[in-house]
């Protein structure tokens, strides 16, 4: 809920010449009069304190008191909405966010120093035109240290935006200094006509700032369900009816310590958190019973909404016809393809993956823009969708397959799972050897899977009796996604290495080698459509490239000539795009890139590993003394991670993208009338369960051969193992700054 | 076999694409023709009015895109049409029309209409006219020739009636093939100047403003003679003066209050000088700067009253109220109009392109002080670059005292840093003295303080070390971080554990670790624009090593001094008796680096580099 600090990005936003909402602006003060009074009296005794801990003086912000009020219930609970004229039966939704903090420095003043919020915004969701859509009320006090209170007059906003739907305002907080206590809050009212839906709510029991008192407090009326899952030990929510018989709901909890915000972090998995969902809609629609409150509900009622997810997609995307003219264009072109000997049964699945992606991705039709430069590597599909009708056309092709429902080790696991959209999906054939697919992206390869979602325990769900109006799906039991290894994640960078003659640069002979989920980065930076395209149309056995059917075609004739051009900005930017990698690699930008040259686009998991070749000068990494050079050798392993002060102590667990290594195996060669010194100390091992950096150093005839391997083992470690990472990570800073000594015979 | 349609609908449904990102310098796309007539004419209520008429031709050289045209408007500029035609057939479209923030200005009346323009295929032209009202001549200030793409030709042209009197200026002609043709026609008199061949305009950090290095018109509009009566605008500066001075008079201090608050501030003073400071400093510390420059805001000062409320302000409201409160102290204050080193244009040109900031002067015992509060931690009588020597118009009653703001040296922005450091295993470790003054300590200060207070030490530490953790600070003991009457002094004992290289029996001691500027080679075939430094630096580093005993001196670097106009670099080495002692004085005297000096920079750059990479040797006895 941090209000303050997303405006200071905002630079475009929207106008229009005539106020649609101005007619409401009257009955919109009264009513926020209102509001404010309501809000500024709730009896929450945290809001009444404003003395601050000796033990927290010292930090730049307390928040004294935060509370959050969600309401959804019938309307004639909200005093002040009797002034509203609209007629109707919903529910009425309400979310007020209030904060209580004190500003110890000039930093915090200025995260706080301007509020921009969302006055009105009228609502689609089910042509509810008629009605306000959606208001937003802000109050602003300032407790003054003597005790005084000021409270802002809101007609000091401007306004930032002014469309048909939607009115953003902004407020610079007046008044504000530092040593203040800044009471604000931010009340949300939706006003439409509600069909089903489920509204989730994020409450996050951790904050940058130590917290005295957190609370939330929930009236959901008695035609909702409630459904909540307390995660990473925060506590449950106290439940209740009142009279009317709508659910109560309360949480409160005290002194916060600050949340670590730290590297390797997955706050989903570590902090203490409540996330609740309010089904809104009538029994039939909302799958859960009216007026209940489910705690900590199975992940299978999850799981059945999945599948309705999928059965919509389904219909309303018309995806069984899709899929039928997408499987016979697909049997056409494995047909051609046969006639080369290229596809056999075992590879089929493979072809249909790459010939997906290739329509997705690759192909270009006439009406299309022309986009050919390194932006096109970071075009993105929905990958649900993807791979929905990429199961369907498998099966149309009899290639049995089942749809995983992967979480992300960046969300809660499968059990604990409370949105659909907790779940990845990602395809497995199930006949003979699995294979995986996911969709990424541009170059996402069969049996490729997802980082984040590697290693983790998954529900399958297998779609099956498939007709034109309805699929249906069955659930299998939970399996475990594969992890890759650290061997499987590598970086090996080959370095030849000489001094220039005037002994000032080194110039650098490089082969890199990517693999895994190193590789993809890289791809997206440095390959060209052009390249990547006719590779790809190759190996799919298509007989024209659109090159040659534009340039066949009279209407299109000019297009060929067009993309010509296109394809040849694009080769040029891709030198710059070099140079970066190079800059990003050795933190150094080289003197000059003498040569660039992909090896090897690792389009398919055949040819997995991305390998490409440059060679260029680094200047400022030889020192002169006397008549002899010190090379900062170290260097060449590229920047290594430092780890501040403050995170040498750790006490959470260690969440890393992956496992992952990295090999350097360097030569450099000893200039005629040099030796070196200074090889023994290169040499090193520091290995334990977390990983292990190994340098092996030695010298032979006027060649300085050096081997530099460092790995980081697993992907999760937990807390306990900090020091021995932390001793990987030393030992790897530490070789960065060793130098050799080239000395004159 | 049932041929699938080309593109599926389906798969469109899938895809996300990414907006290709605006490249203008490479020619895809082109202005092939433009032109902009502006004609002085007569508003509804027969004031004079601006009618001006845009129209461009954009060609397509390559392959088709689209680009994203923009045009911007307030209060006082209309956009009264806009029409596009692809390949002369009339398209239609809707322009977004949206408010404009500009950096650092919270809200104001620029607004800008957008909207995307085809450019079909290649060879394919694109036309967008556009008819625009300037309400206000005074408004009317500059027109520009360089576009954000090549332009094979573009027009500017001028319809002056007899009635109206205007002064038009060329800037920055040279290297342009730009033609001029004065004609007259009935009762008006028609300026017309052509442009051919004009590279795109290239944005480029550290550039000056846009006034010094794009060829342009200023538009001096003096006054008109209409309806039997003179109107006059900016006929002569007194003008603008006296345009400026009706709307500070509107301001309305409440002068009761602001006493009030003036007294508190000066209670505990007990000199002249420590009571202007405490004023000073106050507005400085409790006044944040927030800009409105709404319509006429972007003119009038808000009330000083208002501002000491609401503890934000632009510099018209800090300005306004650093004066109000020295008035209420018993000083002569006065308001100040400037344009700061951005703005090519002195007030020898009367137009209201010619200043964009306000600050305070203090005429104290017969001499002149300039106070801007938007320079948090500036001292008295320190100036901030972007004010040094500019003209500074200065209010006095009904006249005005045409005045410059004095010109600092590179000597007000010393950084200085002293160590004595001795040799421990491979570590350098001993004493660092670190000293900040004028802008120097402002541009640290400004960084430390935009850090919460619980990580405000170890930023500051991270910014002595770089960052590096081998480069260990410990003891930090610094000077009030709050203070701008004294330097900022930095004190902290250093070990520095990678500082010396051993081989053998030598020492290899690197003794320059900041190494300043090492990057700063200029990529002379792609830079288009001078390069403009934020202040003149003197950056001065000394170090005392103390040669450990058993050693000796077995080499010392050379010396290295380059001396320039614009800057100078000095390197030195000495052995005195058991001590080597390094300098280093890097001074920029003039911010302006020209295109021109850029080959002797970088020749100088690669010296003061290969300087860098030389080492001191010790060898044992």
């Amino acid at each position: 809920m941090k209000f303050f600090n997303t405006l200071l990005s905002i630079i475009l936003l929207i106008a229009l010449s005539v106020p649609v909402f101005s007619q409401n602006d009257s009955d919109y003060k009264v009513r926020a009069q209102k509001v404010r009074e309501e809000i500024w009296n709730w009896d929450i005794p945290a809001f009444k304190n404003r003395d601050i801990p000796d033990s927290l003086s010292g930090e730049p912000a307390v928040i004294l008191a935060r509370h959050q009020e969600i309401k959804a219930v019938s309307k004639n609970k909200f005093k002040f909405l009797v002034i509203t004229a609209a007629k109707y039966k919903e529910i009425y939704l309400t979310n007020t966010y209030r904060e209580m903090v004190k500003i110890n420095d000039k930093a915090t003043l200025d995260e706080y120093s301007e509020l921009s919020y969302q006055k009105y915004k009228r609502l689609f969701r089910f042509f509810s035109r008629k009605l306000a859509g959606r208001v937003t009320i802000i109050g602003v006090r300032i407790f003054k240290p003597d005790g005084s209170m000021k409270e802002l007059d809101i007609s000091e906003e401007v306004l930032t935006t002014d469309t048909r739907n939607e009115q953003q305002n902004k407020i610079a907080i007046s008044g504000l200094e530092v040593g203040d206590i800044l009471d604000y809050f931010v009340s949300q009212h939706d006003e439409e006509e509600v069909g089903s839906r489920v509204e989730p709510y994020v409450f996050i029991m951790g904050d940058d700032k130590p917290v005295l008192h957190y609370s939330v407090h929930c009236e959901i009326g008695s035609t909702c369900a409630v459904e909540y899952r307390a995660m990473n030990g925060a506590p449950g929510f106290k439940v209740r009816k009142d009279a009317e018989g709508d659910n109560i709901l309360d949480v409160e909890m005290k002194n916060l310590a600050k949340a670590p915000v730290d590297l390797w972090m997955s706050p989903l998995r570590q902090l203490p958190i409540l996330r609740m969902n309010i089904r809104v809609g009538g029994s039939r629609r909302i799958r859960k019973k009216e007026g209940e409150v489910y705690k900590n509900p199975d992940y299978q009622s999850v799981i059945e909404e999945v599948k309705v997810d999928m059965k919509d997609d389904f219909t309303f995307n018309q995806m069984q016809m899709a899929s039928r003219a997408y499987a016979n264009e697909m049997n056409a072109m494995i047909k051609r393809a046969r006639k080369n000997d290229m596809v056999t049964k075992d590879s089929l699945p493979y072809y249909v993956y790459y010939a997906f992606r290739y329509w997705v991705f690759y192909k270009v039709s006439p009406k299309d823009k022309i986009v050919v430069g390194a932006e096109r590597n970071f075009q993105a599909a929905d990958s649900k969708r993807f791979l929905l009708m990429l199961s369907l056309i498998l099966q149309k092709l009899n290639i049995d397959n089942e749809i995983i429902l992967a979480t992300s080790v960046y969300g809660p696991d499968s059990k604990q799972v409370i949105l659909t959209g907790d779940f990845d999906y990602i395809i497995k054939t199930t006949e003979g050897k699995p294979i995986y697919m996911s969709a990424e992206g541009v170059f996402t390869h069969c049996n490729y899977i997802p980082a984040a979602n590697e290693g983790q325990q998954s529900p399958v769900l297998t779609p099956n009796a498939v007709n034109a109006n309805n699929l249906k799906l069955r659930d299998e039991a939970l399996q475990r996604l594969p992890a890759t290894t650290f061997s499987k994640n590598v970086q090996i960078e080959k370095l030849r290495i000489k001094l220039s003659e005037n002994m000032e640069d080194l110039q650098v002979n490089r082969e890199t080698i990517l693999k895994g989920h190193l590789r993809t980065g890289e791809q997206k930076r440095l390959l060209l459509f052009e390249d990547y395209y006719e590779s790809e149309r190759k190996a799919l056995a298509i007989k024209e490239s659109f090159m040659e059917e534009f340039a066949d075609s009279r209407k299109n004739k000019a297009l060929a000539d067009e993309y010509t051009a296109a394809f040849a900005k694009a080769r040029k930017e891709q030198k710059d795009h070099f140079i970066n990698e190079v800059t990003s690699q050795f933190s150094s930008k080289p003197k000059e890139l003498k040569e660039y040259e992909i090896t090897n686009m690792a389009l398919r998991h055949d040819k997995p590993d991305l390998t490409y070749h440059t060679s260029f000068v680094i200047e400022n990494w030889i020192k002169r003394g006397g008549n002899n050079y010190i090379i900062d050798i170290g260097k060449l392993i590229g920047e290594q991670l430092e780890l501040k002060p403050e995170q040498l102590k750790r006490n959470v667990d260690i969440y890393m993208p992956f496992a992952r290594s990295f090999e350097f195996i360097i030569s450099l060669e000893i200039p005629e009338g040099y030796t070196v010194e200074g090889v023994e100390k290169l040499i090193g091992n520091v290995s334990n369960e977390t990983g292990k950096f190994i340098t092996e150093a030695r010298v032979e005839g006027n060649t300085l051969g050096l081997k530099v391997t460092k790995v980081y083992s697993h992907a999760f470690e937990k807390a306990a193992k900090w020091d021995q990472l932390t001793a990987i990570i030393n030992a790897a800073g530490e070789f960065y700054s060793s130098k050799i000594l080239l000395r004159k015979k | 076999m049932k041929k699938l349609v080309s593109t599926p609908a389906f798969l469109c449904l899938l895809l996300t694409t990414y907006a290709r990102p605006f490249q203008a310098d490479d020619k895809n796309v082109i202005i092939s023709n433009k032109t902009e007539k502006y004609e002085f004419t007569t508003g509804a209520s027969g004031e004079p009015v601006i009618k001006g008429q845009i129209n461009t031709t954009f060609r397509c050289e390559g392959f088709r895109t689209d680009i994203r045209h923009v045009e911007f408007y307030d209060d006082q500029t209309s956009i009264e049409d806009i029409s596009l035609k692809v390949n002369g057939k009339k398209v239609k479209f809707i322009p977004k029309h949206e408010y404009y923030s500009i950096d650092n200005i919270f809200y104001s009346d620029a607004r800008v209409c957008h909207f995307n323009v085809p450019l079909e295929k290649k060879g394919s032209e694109t036309d967008i006219e556009i008819t625009k009202i300037i309400k206000d001549p005074r408004y009317f200030t500059s027109v520009y020739f360089t576009e954000p793409y090549f332009t094979e030709s573009k027009t500017i042209s001028f319809v002056v009636p007899d009635w109206m009197v205007v002064e038009i200026k060329e800037l920055n002609f040279e290297g342009y093939a730009i033609s001029r043709k004065n004609e007259k026609k009935g009762a008006s008199t028609i300026y017309t100047y052509t442009i051919l061949k004009a590279d795109a305009r290239k944005s480029e950090s550290r550039s000056p403003g846009p006034s010094y290095i794009y060829p342009h018109l200023l538009v001096m509009n003096k006054y008109a003679d209409i309806g039997g009566k003179r109107i006059t605008y900016f006929n002569t500066l007194a003008d603008q003066y006296a345009w400026y001075h009706q709307l500070v008079q509107k301001i309305d201090n409440d002068a009761a209050l602001i006493k009030q608050k003036a007294g508190e501030i000066i209670k505990d003073a007990k000199t002249d000088t420590a009571k202007i400071k405490a004023i000073f400093h106050y507005v400085q510390d409790n006044i944040r700067y927030i800009a409105f420059e709404d319509g006429i805001a972007g003119f009038m000062p808000e009330k000083a009253q208002e501002v000491l409320n609401k503890k934000y302000g632009d510099c018209k409201g800090m300005a306004n109220l650093t004066k109000e409160l020295l008035k209420a102290a018993g000083f002569d204050a006065r308001l100040c109009w400037i344009g700061t080193n951005r703005i090519a244009y002195d007030y020898s040109t009367p137009s209201l392109s010619v200043d964009n900031h306000m600050i305070c002067a203090l005429k104290y015992k017969g001499q002149l002080y300039f106070l801007d509060a938007t320079e948090t931690y500036i001292g008295f009588d320190q100036y901030a670059e972007r004010i040094q020597d500019r003209q500074v118009l200065i209010e006095d009653g009904d006249k005005y005292i045409l005045e410059r703001v004095p010109l600092r040296t590179p000597a007000q922005n010393t950084d200085y840093e002293k160590k004595i450091i001795s040799i421990n295993g491979t570590a350098l470790t001993g004493k660092v003295e670190h000293s900040f003054k004028g802008e120097s300590r402002e541009w640290l200060l400004t960084r430390l303080h935009n850090m919460k207070k619980d990580k405000l030490s170890s930023a500051l530490e991270s910014y002595l070390s770089e960052g590096k953790q081998k480069y260990a600070i410990n003891s930090l003991r610094t000077s009030e971080l709050n203070s701008r009457d004294n330097e900022l002094k930095i004190q902290y004992q250093l070990n520095h554990a990678d500082g010396v290289s051993s081989f053998g029996e030598e020492y290899y001691i690197e003794f320059d670790y900041r190494k300043d500027l090492e990057n700063a080679t200029i990529d002379i075939e792609k830079r288009k624009h001078d390069i403009l430094f934020p202040y003149k630096q003197n950056l001065v580093y000394e170090t005392e090593l103390i040669i450990p005993e058993g050693y000796t001196v077995s080499q010392i670097p050379a010396t290295l001094h380059v001396n320039e106009p614009a800057y100078t670099f000095r390197v030195d080495y000495k052995k005195e008796g058991q001590k080597i002692l390094y300098r280093k004085e890097i001074t920029i005297k003039e911010t302006r680096l020209r295109k021109s000096a850029f080959e002797k920079w970088n020749t100088d750059i690669q010296q003061l580099k290969k300087m860098y990479n030389e080492q001191v040797t010790l060898i044992k006895k």
